[in-house]
């Protein structure tokens, strides 16, 4: 209940001057964000993804809606997913129903960020751009902004920082970094959203957890200010990794195993493939004791900012190409290396791809492509269409060497029913290991071994040991009909 | 005839029908079961994989029959060889124990003994049918609450198909019936002749019937026996249905026989008989269909794993006709034994105790199929690949560290596991005798654990002077009997 002004009592005045400190800092964030929501816009994307088990196909358009915010330079910063695969982005400002056409500059999957360019610069008229802040702390208050559904008007949530540590990017999968988690109510839409302290914006909502409740998932400043100084150079390059595995070292036998003289430091358990500059300088069971100049623990963590987080932080903050200083224990001694970073691209196929289609290629109607975690998530949640095989291939053939990381595994996404392939008995999803004698590790191998059949038949062989045969001739006339008959545009499609 | 004569004649006839199918089907009074067929009470121990040390009683019943002096026949499904056995006959409530004389999984049958000669007064061993049928009705008997219970089964369809217990081929009667909850050694009799054991019941009302032709020969070959064992077909074949794969290989596209061997050694090596790529055109003396069936004399078209236990019994050469490299060749396949034990990570695993190690709170287990079942969600993706694709790796089989029971010794690898070993102290790791082994020989005063290359962490190092104690201290903590399992 309000009550009167004219019967307030001293105390009451009292206790008003007493708070007023903290009611200036509340007001002020009050007005700034009033003026932070007209740089606040939403999106909407129609998109069109592949169709991964048919790859000349695409699915039909589906308009999908998210937030973003106005950025220094006439830009629009938001998530990677909210325009994934676009055949058309519009945006639209705070509380006007005019739409603009927007379209992706930069866009970077694996931390989940786009900036769009927006054709008209009428667009930006009268829009302050916002800007990037610093780490929030723990607990310390924060306002998201964004369009999330179940109305047409922004809306805004409050919450808490809850904590500060690496999470699982789910738009990439195969992708961890910085995350800040706060209990503000995030929805879908409020994807590409600011998230507003102090009238900056101190992170991104992106992702939210369905297993948590009150949980919802900010992209820091960190990760954003990487991810503007990376496109710096016209060109987006991704986040690097030391492509190092390090777990905890807590037993005291292994410690005194290393020689280690004190408590610190975390064991690099593996080196993952392809990294030839890290196998070069480091080997397995060396002890990570600082990363630079931070001490490591012996549960693998750093203090940052305040927040005890994964050493690897200070990998992601360097840029693709440059070197992060390390100390290390090896051999009972400590050394001070310098060791590059560079983006994995190898293993795209164990996340989600997007910008560019499947990869196919169509041989009397079978159709090829490339394992990957798209194509097994095509396949729906049934557990008996992911063999262990394709699991396998998919997580852990990194581990083996470098050549099998680099490598691809090509498999029979379709078979498109003819009555010169009706008999072709494989099962589809099988994985080909030969064609015409010649290994197949790649796509490119599958388009070098078909120009080379021994005979007058191409000659398949599968990793289930299933081996079958097309002729040469027939495979062709099937290809050609097959294309007619089901509107493929060409027999493949094989990237560089 | 008049319309009256005939009206007369249709009503007689009808009435006769009603009367005659209200009979039990095919019912044979020279049979009685109760003469034949016992109930079998056994209690057995079941074992925990995850904490192999313990163990737990299970009641169950199922049927028997006397099919001869002293032999009481059963399926092997539920029983181990340190079950106790009590029998019931007549419907009597007098129980007599019995002995488990031969258990054969492989073929899934068994046969259990009583000493006490009053049993077997009045007893009547029930023979074996010479044939199976193929269609019509049979009778299927048990005992319930001491009576015996006859229900009708009606022939569905005889096949070749994989036994309950172990991937052994072969003929399989599929009947309808709808006789609840069987599955459990129930009889299946055409007349006074046994026809099979129920070895499972499904909701859709379908029985799957160990035949007794089957029965006989394995009994005769299998361990019952102390014979050879049975066969199997020990590689992968596909239907030869591909004109140009057929072509490619020069045999003529239009043929209508053989099939194509696509992996001839998945266990044990066979190159010297039979290759990847082989046409196989004849088994047995049958000729194969490109779809890789045979016409047995007696019971029609079937699938060509079933001649590996038709006539044949492990270790005999089966004759083969094959077109390779543009010929006709005769091969003498040599019929490997079924095992159990077969392949990188077995399959099934019955009447043998869970295996274990626990040093220093590191419970190591040899990997096969009922530790990966009872760890379900644990297991690791390559470890479901080794399972599936069974590859050769350079190992016979795999020891894994399946989970640790936390204390000071072991601190920091709590939460660890399962992880495959490949090595303790520069030893390669196959069995637990040679993770015993590695232990009692620790470089340096260190205990050094190097897991496969493919799993999810590859070292770990522990304390060796201390290993003794911490081990004993944890068989303490935990309440273990012992830190091995009996034979170890």
């Amino acid at each position: 209940m309000i009550a009167p002004l004219q019967t307030v009592s001293i105390q009451s005045v009292r206790r008003i001057q007493k708070i007023l400190p903290f009611l200036s800092v509340l007001l002020t964030g009050i007005l700034q964000g009033a003026e932070a929501e007209r740089a606040v816009v939403k999106i909407v994307n129609f998109s069109q993804a592949p169709d991964w088990q048919e790859p000349w196909k695409f699915s039909q358009v589906r308009p999908g809606a998210g937030s973003g915010f106005v950025i220094a330079g006439n830009r629009i910063m938001t998530n990677a997913h909210v325009v994934s695969w676009s055949r058309q982005i519009l945006v639209f400002r705070y509380q006007d129903p005019q739409p603009y056409r927007a379209s992706i500059e930069y866009i970077g999957h694996d931390c989940d960020l786009a900036v769009l360019q927006v054709d008209d610069p009428a667009f930006f008229e009268g829009l302050t751009p916002l800007e990037i802040g610093e780490l929030p702390t723990v607990r310390s208050s924060v306002t998201t902004y964004g369009y999330p559904a179940g109305g047409q008007q922004i809306s805004y949530t409050s919450g808490v920082v809850s904590r500060i540590e690496i999470q699982r990017y789910s738009h990439i999968y195969n992708r961890s970094l910085l995350t800040l988690q706060t209990d503000a109510a995030l929805n879908p839409g409020n994807s590409g959203g600011p998230a507003i302290q102090d009238g900056r914006v101190v992170g991104v909502s992106f992702q939210g957890n369905p297993d948590l409740e009150n949980a919802g998932f900010i992209i820091p400043p960190e990760v954003i200010r990487h991810f503007l100084s990376d496109i710096e150079d016209g060109r987006y390059h991704g986040f690097p990794d030391a492509g190092i595995n390090i777990v905890p070292l807590h037993n005291p036998a292994f410690r005194a195993f290393l020689k280690l003289p004190n408590g610190e430091g975390a064991r690099i358990d593996r080196i993952f493939e392809p990294f030839p500059e890290t196998q070069k300088r480091i080997r397995e069971n060396d002890v990570l004791l600082e990363v630079d100049g931070a001490t490591v623990g012996s549960d693998g963590m750093i203090l940052y900012k305040g927040n005890r987080v994964q050493a690897s932080v200070l990998f992601d903050a360097a840029q693709n190409g440059a070197s992060v200083p390390i100390k290390i224990w090896r051999d009972g001694a400590a050394l001070q290396i310098d060791l590059p970073v560079y983006v994995n691209t190898e293993d795209r196929i164990s996340g989600s791809q997007y910008d560019t289609p499947p990869p196919y290629l169509m041989i009397g109607g079978l159709v090829f492509t490339e394992l990957s975690l798209d194509f097994l998530r095509s396949l729906g949640r049934d557990k008996r269409n992911t063999d262990a095989e394709i699991l396998y291939e998919l997580f852990y053939r990194n581990f083996q060497d470098e050549n099998r990381s680099r490598t691809k595994p090509i498999l029979l996404a379709t078979q498109l029913n003819h009555p010169g392939n009706i008999d072709f008995r494989v099962p589809l999803r099988s994985i080909l290991t030969e064609l015409n004698g010649q290994p197949i590790h790649s796509m490119q191998d599958l388009q070098t071994a078909l120009q080379n059949p021994p005979d007058r038949f191409h000659h398949f062989k599968f990793s289930n040991h299933r081996i079958e045969a097309l002729a040469v001739e027939d495979a062709a006339a099937i290809d050609h009909e097959l294309m007619e008959a089901y509107q493929i545009p060409a027999p493949s499609r094989i990237h560089d | 005839m008049t319309k009256h004569t005939f009206t007369t004649c249709l009503l007689f006839f009808i009435c006769i029908g009603t009367q005659l199918a209200a009979l039990p089907w095919r019912s044979d009074k020279s049979f009685q079961p109760e003469d034949s067929l016992v109930e079998i009470e056994l209690t057995k121990k079941i074992h925990s994989y995850q904490q192999p040390w313990l163990s737990h009683n299970q009641t169950g019943n199922k049927n028997g029959l006397v099919i001869g002096p002293n032999q009481i026949l059963t399926t092997a499904d539920g029983l181990s060889s340190n079950a106790t056995f009590r029998i019931r006959k007549g419907g009597e409530s007098r129980r007599y124990e019995a002995q488990l004389r031969s258990i054969d999984f492989q073929a899934n049958i068994a046969l259990l003994d009583v000493e006490d000669p009053e049993f077997w007064d009045q007893m009547k061993p029930v023979k074996f049918a010479g044939e199976i049928p193929q269609t019509g009705n049979l009778q299927i008997y048990r005992w319930r609450s001491g009576r015996i219970e006859e229900r009708a089964a009606e022939i569905v369809r005889l096949y070749i198909g994989s036994g309950k217990l172990s991937d052994l081929s072969h003929l399989v009667l599929l009947a309808s019936s709808e006789i609840s909850a069987a599955g459990w050694a129930e009889i299946v009799m055409d007349g006074n002749r046994l026809v099979g054991l129920t070895t499972s019941g499904s909701k859709n009302k379908q029985l799957t019937i160990l035949p007794a032709t089957f029965i006989a020969a394995a009994l005769e070959r299998g361990p019952c026996n102390d014979g050879p064992g049975h066969g199997f077909f020990d590689f992968y074949w596909m239907r030869a249905s591909n004109p140009a794969l057929l072509q490619s290989k020069g045999l003529d596209p239009n043929t209508n026989e053989g099939i194509v061997v696509t992996r001839a050694t998945i266990f044990e090596d066979h190159s010297n008989t039979l290759r990847d790529g082989d046409v196989i055109l004849e088994i047995d003396g049958f000729p194969l269909d490109k779809e890789g069936k045979y016409i047995d004399p007696q019971y029609g078209r079937l699938s060509l794993e079933g001649l590996s236990t038709r006539r044949h019994a492990a270790g005999e050469s089966i004759p083969m006709e094959i077109w390779r490299d543009q010929k006709r060749l005769q091969i003498d396949y040599p019929l490997p034994r079924a095992d159990f034990n077969h392949g990188l990570i077995p399959d099934r695993q019955y009447d043998v105790e869970p295996r274990y190690r626990i040093a220093g709170g590191l419970l190591f287990q040899p990997l096969d199929g009922p530790l990966m079942r009872a760890l379900s969600k644990k297991n690791s993706g390559a470890m479901e690949y080794y399972r599936e694709m069974q590859p050769d790796i350079g190992r016979p089989s795999l020891v894994i560290l399946s989970t640790v029971l936390p204390d000071d010794y072991n601190l920091g690898y709590e939460n660890i596991g399962p992880l495959m070993l490949d090595r303790i102290n520069g030893q390669p790791i196959h069995t637990l005798e040679d993770v015993a082994h590695a232990l009692d020989n620790p470089p340096n005063g260190f205990h050094r654990i190097e897991f496969m290359h493919d799993d999810t962490l590859k070292h770990l190092v522990l304390d060796a002077a201390s290993l003794d104690a911490a081990t004993e201290r944890v068989l303490r903590q935990y309440r273990i009997p012992r830190a091995a399992s009996k034979e170890l």
